[in-house]
């Protein structure tokens, strides 16, 4: 088990590094240049007459929403930048998981080894999961200590609440992935499967009660914030994807021949 | 005791049936010939052996206990040379023998010395630098790397120059003379077969057409010129079962016999001829005898 983690750590650690970076460096920027640059635009700027009112009123009620740090975290950060990165690099790195094996061909010397698929699978999650866990906890975490500098101070059980409904996002995200990347041996139609699976949960959230079956629910939690209550059946729903998707290519991949 | 054993395997992919019932026991320490066209099914029986694909009926024994997909101890024993396989480019020689030892629960590689003496692979470099003979040289390390007791070897010299394939079949012959280890070697290339197998199986649309020993097979395919005294009709040796005829003269014949040739012989005598020359046929004669005969099982 530990040559198969030690071989995924190699293959998947350029795609980590620029993946950590694009998410480290947004983060970076968030605080001091983007939350700066809200906190100090004087709300006459909105009284612009070229501006038509209906726009004038919304952005004048926004603004002050957006210069409460904790909003500004959770409608930019969770609900902006990290649900694009975090649901692009959930399926970069996933996506090549077993199609990657059977796209190079190195699927035949991998599994005619004396390992088992479960092993060979659980290694790949192992190694896809941490990476992505490590790429969205560390510069979520840092955008307290960049608020201190300013000085703000972060509500924590918000932030913390809104990085595990964004991790399990992800996760999810990457469960999917992994589960198209079990089906389809090209890596590009699996990449295409996955981005379209994804997208279909956001018009389906919009069926009366199924809200809860959008994974980005999981990244712009707005109920959890109005309330500050933790909402339940999103995070539910992503768990057992990521249950459902894991056994389900585990499963495709005992049956699947190379 | 037999290394494995395949019973009425099917499998088809489609509508195209790769194995029909195929048949087969390797018993151990044989250097076992695996022949038959391109398509006939050799390859795909090599990997229902390694659960790299399931058979859709029958059952395989392998080292005496059932085989099943996720019960892979038994595969610890098995070194695979596959036809093709493409390795992980960005790991080193040394990367993927220690990564495959790994896999294979071991720490200390053997064998690596004498191929190394043989064909001096470049180890320390990346894969991707290395030729297609290298990568084949490299694929009987990883292979042998790991002590198999079963060497199972998918055309192996498949795209070789004849240099590095003659280092191969030389190395194959000296290993097997110094240890008692089983080699499963498929392939189409007659003469290599012929070197170094002891025991043949000759298949031909996922269906065995014979499995003998080599020594046994070449015994019996001659070619016998045959004269009777008088003017003979070849449909009177035909209607006694014997094919094959070729006619030299109206009363000289040439057979091409591929089994016991006492009770032909014996036949033609009764016809009034008798056996004036007798020729052993060339592997490649009984192979294409083979291939032109239809359902032909010998066991």
């Amino acid at each position: 088990m530990w040559s198969l983690i030690k071989k995924e750590l190699k293959e998947n650690l350029t795609k980590f590094i620029i993946m950590f970076l694009v998410v480290l460096g947004t983060a970076f920027f968030l605080i001091p240049y983007g939350y700066n640059m809200v906190s100090q635009i004087p709300s006459e700027l909105f009284n612009n007459p070229a501006v038509p009112g209906w726009l004038t009123d919304q952005l004048n009620a926004m603004l002050p929403n957006l210069k409460n740090i904790n909003f500004f975290i959770f409608s930019q950060w969770f609900g902006k930048n990290l649900l694009q990165f975090a649901i692009f690099f959930g399926i970069i790195m996933s996506i090549g998981t077993i199609a990657g094996e059977t796209e190079r061909k190195s699927s035949v010397f991998l599994f005619s080894r004396p390992v088992t698929r479960k092993s060979i699978l659980l290694s790949k999650v192992i190694v896809v999961f941490t990476f992505l866990i490590i790429s969205i906890v560390i510069p979520t975490y840092l955008l307290p200590l960049l608020s201190n500098s300013i000085p703000l101070n972060v509500n924590m059980r918000l932030l913390n609440i809104g990085l595990l409904y964004a991790v399990i996002g992800t996760l999810a995200t990457a469960a999917i992935s992994i589960l198209f990347s079990t089906l389809i041996n090209d890596r590009l139609k699996a990449t295409f499967a996955a981005f379209a699976a994804i997208i279909m949960t956001i018009p389906m959230a919009f069926i009366k009660g199924m809200h809860w079956i959008s994974i980005v629910n999981l990244y712009v939690s707005a109920k959890f914030f109005q309330t500050g209550k933790m909402y339940f059946p999103p995070l539910i729903c992503g768990i057992g994807i990521i249950i459902f998707s894991l056994t389900a290519s585990y499963y495709i991949l005992r049956k699947k021949e190379f | 005791m037999n290394v494995f054993e395949l019973n009425n395997v099917s499998k088809s992919f489609g509508t195209v049936r790769a194995l029909n019932n195929l048949t087969l026991t390797v018993p151990e320490g044989s250097i076992f010939g695996f022949l038959g066209p391109n398509g006939a099914g050799k390859t795909t029986t090599i990997k229902i052996l390694l659960r790299l694909i399931k058979e859709d009926s029958g059952t395989i024994n392998l080292f005496g206990e059932k085989i099943d997909i996720e019960n892979v101890r038994k595969r610890k024993r098995i070194g695979f040379v596959p036809e093709e396989f493409s390795l992980y480019n960005y790991m080193t020689g040394w990367g993927i023998l220690h990564f495959n030892a790994g896999l294979f629960g071991k720490k200390n590689l053997v064998k690596i010395d004498e191929l190394q003496d043989t064909f001096h692979l470049p180890l320390r470099e990346k894969i991707s630098t290395y030729s297609r003979g290298m990568k084949k040289a490299l694929s009987l390390y990883i292979a042998l790397s790991t002590g198999p007791e079963l060497l199972i070897l998918d055309e192996p010299t498949d795209g070789l120059d004849p240099v590095v394939r003659k280092r191969l079949l030389d190395f194959l012959i000296k290993e097997v003379a110094e240890k008692n280890i089983t080699i499963f070697f498929s392939s189409h290339i007659l003469s290599e077969v012929e070197k170094i197998c002891d025991t043949v199986v000759i298949i031909k649309k996922g269906k065995v057409l014979v499995q003998e020993e080599l020594d046994k097979i070449k015994e019996n395919a001659n070619l016998i010129t045959v004269r009777f005294s008088s003017k003979i009709d070849i449909s009177k040796l035909e209607a006694k079962g014997i094919t094959s005829i070729s006619k030299i003269d109206e009363s000289t014949f040439d057979l091409k016999l591929f089994k016991d040739s006492s009770a032909i012989v014996k036949k033609i005598e009764e016809a009034g001829g008798e056996v004036v020359r007798k020729i052993p046929l060339s592997f490649e004669d009984i192979f294409m005898h083979f291939m032109e005969e239809k359902n032909v099982v010998t066991h």
